[in-house]
């Protein structure tokens, strides 16, 4: 059985997969994703659409017995449904087993056979504990996950095999920026990416679940439902049939799309209100009234957008393409307000908006595309210089695999008895990273080392693992202490790898970062590195190298400036034993000890200058 | 009772061999011819390493059949025990039968057990067995089915009672049985048989080395005459068997010049030679022949062979053009396979997002048109809420019937 597509989406997943150069999709008998939602009445598990038609309001999570969208649970120990303790891995696993059923045992389930293995497409957002327990509820429904892959990933690779050149429509878009707008059910993603080293990797991503598509839905019967009780002067003791709510925002749903070609529609509903002579709901809404209605969720939804591309620094001239999928894409507000921003022809509104990730993630499968590291994972080091570990481009571990590397280094400054071994990774995608680029910090251990110990004594080693659900494991040990240090990295970022792109990215050895001071932002507390990966006396604080070794800064050595800086600033008044920056210091600036040389002879005031230096 | 314990039990008797001792006259045919049992002796003995007179020792006084003295003409032949006492009393010399003493005996062609006992008492002395053969060679000569199977049934019980086939596979051999082995081991076995050493032997002691090798030749040439005679083997076989199993020559000798040519001066009877020659000679020409049939036969295999081998190869060419032909076939109608099996699933697909995309849009204008038709049966009807949703259904089905007829 080959690999399938999955799309594990917040309010709709799908089953695809790739035969005969075309994506075919598992859609239910009426041409639609199954809904990703789930209910439990008593012992019975019902899911997919006769779990939905039993909600009556809109919103994700626990709604009654009804679970809407349950892999936003992941992460969390247990949920509780009507009082019984529930796991969230069990209830993904619930959806999974009924998607992969309905996809099997469907009219083109011939086509599929069993589900086993499968790419499964997640938000950009979800971090490696929940990747893990996502791996584990589809493994309980009998379904090993090859690969994960970030839906607007997905969705562009889907987008990018379905044009009819691949190659050009590489060539294309080759190191330009894409906008991935997906405006489903449930939420709004965006993701900007950029054709990288033949690698797409994200740049800026945001998201909410604030203007789903049933956020609108609910607004506009919620309207309804004021405007009548308004109209036929009801107060809220006016109740309605238990599944009339439910009525209405089916109709709803139908007549905000019917809306787009009819000046206004009849919202009907028979049985609706509870206790009153006229029972029925009968009101004529008007594009004008729907318009006005979801204009502040629209507002909201396209000021996104602009938000993410501000925060990006990036103007909407530079987008190249906007590729908007989800089935609210399709709304023609939404349309029209996308072509006022990026003009109609960098506006791309797939026909099939509501299936291209799972045709994107059934590519991915069928052309083994592989994810790839998005930015360096580096080490910081003693005097702020950087160290790789895991370059950027490195292939990402698939199912049951793990990437491992160890690394020897040394503690050049042991004197307060702790390694300060941070992780970080650069600011910006991609291999050409400059020294002096800005650095993220992603984990940070602290190793008890001898703090009697002269620099470059003590020994540390450094394990550094990524596991199959994208996690990265760092483990520190001190050689001589024997302290140990650990932890785990979840937000890793990753690239797709596109075979056969222009300059495909792999695991090419790129330079080794030159020694510049990395920028950092302003204000920030950096942490001082006191590790170092070999031995270099420059690396070691003035004033403690002083202690060892005085001769080191005979000035006709020529010792580094910052280092002279450190022993002059650090170094006890020789005249007073003050700080050297305490003002009760009145020692003569220019006094010189007998037994000192070099830096001591600045003492006292001296430190003025130093400091200036520093 | 076999026939040797009853031979033994009438040895008690004493047996008047004085009386037969001296050839009736016109009973034996004594010929000129050298007898046999000599010129086997003497090639024993030179095989041997002697070149001693072949002819038996004499046999120990005990043994020797008495003979009236002086008596110059022996009572006349007149039954086959007289005969066989004949025989015995010429001592291995050659005998045989006139028609007319043959015809005689013929009327009297039975032996009575006093006969019998008396008989089996001389045999006894013959520990060589040269009257045992000659009287073999006699008994091929009589026509006379009766006085033949007589003299015969003596001569199996003579060999049945001598310690050179006391052996239960030479006893097996003797009579025929299925057990028994075959000519050749039959013969070889009486052949490499250490007589010298056989303690049944009676006067083992006294007897001299050609006295063993005479017993060896006739030994053998008594079971090969037995043999022929019972079993219907033909001579040439018979000597081939005799080759085989006695006359091949020692190894040793047989590269010696001297001994040779000394072995082949010495025999006394070419006719024996000749025949022995004359039947391996027929043999090797025969087998020559079918050599040569067998030559001209191989060549035509040969060809025959060398023909179906191109052949072979020939049509292993075609095996595998027709192989690559089938799998050339088979790969293109596994590609036809899985474009086919491509090809309905692609169709499939379309036919289920159509029908699907049908079905979605006719289920929702019926619940559409079926709110509607609620509308409109309210009192008052709602005729704008049915008129809404009556544009809205057929606008949508419009709408697919364009999508539809654009597919077209």
């Amino acid at each position: 059985m080959s690999v399938v597509g999955f799309d594990f989406g917040t309010t709709n997943s799908l089953v695809s997969f790739i035969k005969g150069g075309r994506p075919i999709n598992f859609l239910d008998d009426e041409g639609m994703p199954t809904p990703s939602v789930v209910c439990y009445e008593g012992g019975r598990v019902i899911a997919g659409r006769e779990a939905k038609k039993r909600l009556s309001e809109s919103g994700l999570g626990i709604k009654g017995n009804i679970v809407r969208s349950p892999k936003i649970l992941l992460g969390r120990e247990t949920v509780f449904i009507e009082g019984v303790e529930h796991s969230p891995v069990d209830i993904v696993a619930d959806v999974v087993k009924f998607v992969c059923q309905q996809a099997s045992s469907g009219r083109r389930g011939r086509d599929l056979g069993e589900v086993e293995r499968a790419v499964v497409t997640i938000p950009v957002n979800m971090e490696g504990h929940r990747r893990a327990a996502l791996r584990d509820a589809f493994r309980l429904a009998g379904v090993s996950i090859v690969q994960f892959i970030h839906e607007p990933h997905a969705a562009l690779y889907g987008f990018l095999r379905s044009e009819g050149d691949y190659e050009a429509t590489l060539r294309r878009y080759d190191r330009k920026l894409i906008l991935v707008f997906d405006w489903g059910g449930g939420t709004v993603d965006l993701t900007l990416c950029r054709l990288i080293d033949g690698m797409l990797v994200q740049v800026a991503n945001d998201g909410t679940s604030e203007v789903g598509g049933d956020v609108f839905d609910e607004a506009i019967k919620n309207e309804v439902v004021r405007r009548v009780y308004e109209s036929r002067g009801f107060d809220e003791t006016v109740q309605t049939h238990p599944d009339a709510v439910t009525r209405l925002l089916h109709r709803c749903e139908g007549g905000k799309i019917d809306l787009s070609s009819r000046p206004s529609i009849s919202l009907y509903v028979p049985n609706f209100f509870r206790g009153v002579e006229n029972e029925e709901l009968d009101y004529t809404l008007s594009r004008e009234e729907l318009e006005k209605v979801t204009k502040s969720l629209l507002d909201k939804g396209i000021g996104r957008i602009t938000s993410l591309l501000e925060a990006a620094g990036v103007s909407t001239a530079q987008i190249s393409l906007c590729l908007a999928t989800g089935g609210m894409s399709n709304m023609p507000a939404i349309k029209s307000r996308l072509h006022e921003l990026f003009g109609p022809q960098r506006v791309h509104l797939s026909e099939r908006s509501g299936t291209l990730i799972a045709e994107g993630a059934a590519w991915i499968a069928h052309d083994g595309a592989r994810l790839r590291l998005a930015k360096h994972v580096e080490l910081l080091l003693a005097r702020n210089s950087a160290m790789q570990l895991i370059k950027c481009g490195t292939e990402m571990p698939q199912e049951g695999e793990v990437r491992r590397d160890q690394f020897h280094l040394y503690c050049a400054d042991p004197r307060d008895g702790h390694a300060k071994i941070q992780l970080q990774s650069p600011a910006r995608p991609g291999s050409d990273i400059l020294s002096n680029d800005r650095r993220s910090p992603l984990a940070t251990m602290v190793v008890q080392v001898d703090r009697a110990a002269r620099p470059f004594t003590e020994r540390l080693e450094l394990d550094v693992e990524i596991d199959d659900n994208l996690v990265l494991r760092a483990q520190a040990r001190s050689l001589v202490k024997k302290h140990m240090d650990e932890a785990r990295v979840h937000n890793l970022e990753f690239g797709l790898a596109l075979p056969s792109a222009p300059g495909a990215c792999a695991d090419d050895d790129s330079e080794e970062i030159e020694e510049q001071p990395i920028r950092h932002k302003k204000g920030s507390v950096l942490l001082r590195s006191n590790v170092a990966d070999q031995v270099d006396d420059r690396l070691v604080p003035g004033e403690l190298l002083y202690t060892y070794n005085p001769t080191y800064f005979d000035r006709r050595n020529d010792p580094p400036q910052m280092q002279l800086s450190e022993c002059t600033y650090y170094r006890p008044c020789d005249g007073c034993g003050r700080d050297s920056n305490d003002p009760l210091c009145h020692c003569d600036p220019t006094g010189r000890s007998k037994t000192n040389h070099g830096p001591s002879a600045k003492r006292g005031k001296g430190y003025e200058a130093a400091n200036r230096a520093v | 009772m076999s026939n040797s314990q009853n031979l033994t039990d009438d040895i008690a008797a004493p047996v008047n061999a004085g009386e037969v001792a001296a050839a009736p006259e016109g009973a034996i045919d004594s010929g000129s011819a050298p007898s046999m049992v000599n010129a086997d002796a003497a090639v024993q003995a030179g095989r041997e390493g002697g070149t001693q007179d072949a002819a038996p020792s004499a046999p120990p006084e005990d043994e020797k059949p008495r003979v009236k003295k002086g008596s110059k003409k022996s009572k006349a032949v007149e039954s086959l025990a007289d005969f066989i006492a004949l025989a015995y009393a010429r001592k291995g010399q050659r005998i045989s039968l006139k028609p007319k003493t043959q015809k005689l005996i013929s009327k009297n062609p039975r032996l009575d057990d006093l006969e019998l006992a008396r008989l089996s008492e001389l045999a006894r002395g013959d520990m060589t067995l040269a009257v045992a053969r000659q009287l073999m060679l006699a008994a091929l000569e009589i026509s006379n089915p009766v006085l033949k199977g007589s003299l015969r049934q003596f001569i199996g019980s003579v060999l049945r009672s001598h310690p050179a086939f006391a052996s239960e596979e030479l006893r097996a051999a003797l009579n025929n049985l299925p057990e028994g082995p075959d000519v050749s081991e039959a013969l070889s076995a009486v052949a490499r048989a250490d007589y010298s050493k056989n303690s049944a032997i009676p006067g083992k002691e006294r007897r001299k080395k050609p006295d063993f090798a005479a017993l060896r030749s006739n030994a053998v040439y008594c079971l090969a005459l037995w043999l022929a005679e019972t079993r219907g083997i033909p001579a040439e076989e018979l000597a081939g068997h005799l080759f085989n199993s006695l006359w091949q020559p020692d190894p040793n000798a047989a590269q010696d010049d001297a001994i040779r040519l000394r072995l082949l001066t010495e025999i006394r009877d070419p006719q024996a030679v000749g025949i022995a020659c004359e039947t391996f000679k027929t043999h090797a020409d025969q087998i020559s022949r079918a050599a040569e049939i067998a030559r001209r036969g191989e060549a035509v295999a040969l060809e025959n062979v060398r023909a179906l081998n191109s052949l072979v190869e020939q049509l292993k060419r075609e095996v595998q053009s027709k192989e690559s032909q089938i799998s050339t076939v088979e790969r293109a109608m596994e590609e036809q396979r899985q474009r086919y099996e491509v090809s309905l699933s692609h169709l499939r697909d379309d036919f289920e997002k159509l029908r699907s995309r049908v079905l979605r849009r006719i289920r929702e204008d019926v619940s559409l048109l079926d709110e509607g038709l609620h509308a409109l049966r309210r009192d008052p009807p709602r005729v704008h809420v049915m008129v809404d949703h009556a544009e809205r259904a057929v606008a949508r089905l419009r709408g697919e019937i364009k999508e539809l007829e654009a597919k077209d």
